[in-house]
């Protein structure tokens, strides 16, 4: 069944890079009508979306199978800038700010591409559920001194996330026990948590402190490289 | 005029990377389906060519194997890996891969490394 399910995720991943990429030669095509890019960047939006969920289904499949230190290394300020940019070209029309007034120099963590994709589908997932179109993330980015001094944490802020209270309430690996109608809009966050336990860190998430019912803050804790 | 080797095992995909490069200017000077093609081609060629578009999992040789090869061959040879297994990224930089573009990917990001492998 694994196997099975690695090669369909292959082969979607190779589709999807061809209807993507062809979106993206139609929108580059000199005269094209305003009215069919805004249709094609809507394609390419939700081609991407579908394709994050397709790369977190096959990353999670094989997460298992080999260690955390065998996926190499990244630099989690490189990524979390990277993840910024990339969320407003995949939701056009959505006005996405991320605040990260402390920016750090590098910050390099175990997992290689793993943590790339980890990032971008927790801030993804957090826009999807942010009910507004003017939307700020803010990002926090520290060494991780009470966590043996072996990591870095990441946390993400959003002040407006409309964040389903299973997800706060519950233990999130149990989300879809008590209602599967609200687990499939939190996959991402699902994924984050499997992900980052799966590289030796842990995620967790805490309501908002506003006492507003909305809101929530996201914190990644990561191994540092080389520890 | 960078010239570009690429090499995938699904026809369509060397077909979409080949309409991409040549609308941006790149010269794609030769198309392979799985490694050791891309080791014959390489190996015959007379002009290396500036940079390789490498897949991974191919029939006969891998991608990561076939790099290691023309690596072998050719240490300075730029090589950008292509794959929908991110979690062969480790290996196939090991291997020798500059750059490692998870699929499905942006075409921006793509024209971005050549760009930037090319102009080193």
């Amino acid at each position: 069944m694994v196997f099975y399910m690695d090669l369909v995720q292959h082969d979607m991943l190779n589709d999807n890079q061809a209807v993507l990429s062809y979106l993206e030669l139609i929108l580059a095509t000199p005269g094209v009508p305003s009215k069919a890019a805004d249709y094609a960047r809507k394609a390419v939006s939700h081609v991407r979306s579908s394709a994050l969920r397709m790369g977190n289904v096959s990353t999670i499949t094989n997460a298992m199978k080999s260690s955390a230190a065998s996926r190499g290394t990244t630099d989690l300020a490189e990524t979390l800038r990277e993840s910024s940019t990339e969320l407003s070209s995949i939701f056009p029309g959505r006005n996405i700010r991320v605040s990260w007034p402390q920016q750090t120099g590098e910050a390099s963590v175990v997992g290689g591409s793993l943590v790339k994709e980890l990032v971008f589908t927790v801030m993804e997932n957090i826009v999807r559920l942010d009910p507004g179109n003017d939307i700020t993330l803010n990002v926090l980015l520290s060494e991780d001194l009470g966590y043996g001094n072996r990591g870095w944490t990441v946390t993400i802020e959003d002040p407006r996330v409309n964040l389903p209270a299973v997800v706060t309430d519950a233990d999130i690996d149990e989300v879809h026990t008590k209602d599967r109608s609200l687990a499939v809009k939190v996959s991402g966050i699902l994924f984050a948590k499997m992900a980052t336990e799966a590289l030796g860190g842990d995620f967790s998430v805490e309501p908002g402190s506003r006492g507003s019912g909305r809101g929530a803050v996201f914190t990644l804790r990561l191994r540092r490289a080389g520890r | 005029m960078t010239s570009v080797l690429i090499v995938d095992d699904e026809v369509f995909i060397v077909e979409l990377y080949r309409d991409i490069l040549q609308l941006r200017g790149y010269k794609v000077v030769g198309t392979a389906f799985d490694g050791e093609e891309a080791l014959r081609k390489y190996k015959n060629a007379n002009d290396k060519p500036d940079v390789i578009i490498m897949d991974h999992r191919m029939p006969v040789m891998n991608g990561v194997q076939a790099t290691k090869e023309i690596m072998r061959m050719n240490p300075r040879q730029k090589v950008i890996f292509v794959s929908a297994d991110v979690l062969v990224e480790k290996e196939a930089r090991d291997a020798g891969a500059v750059e490692f573009l998870p699929k499905p990917f942006r075409m921006d990001d793509l024209i971005e490394k050549m760009h930037r492998i090319s102009t080193q």
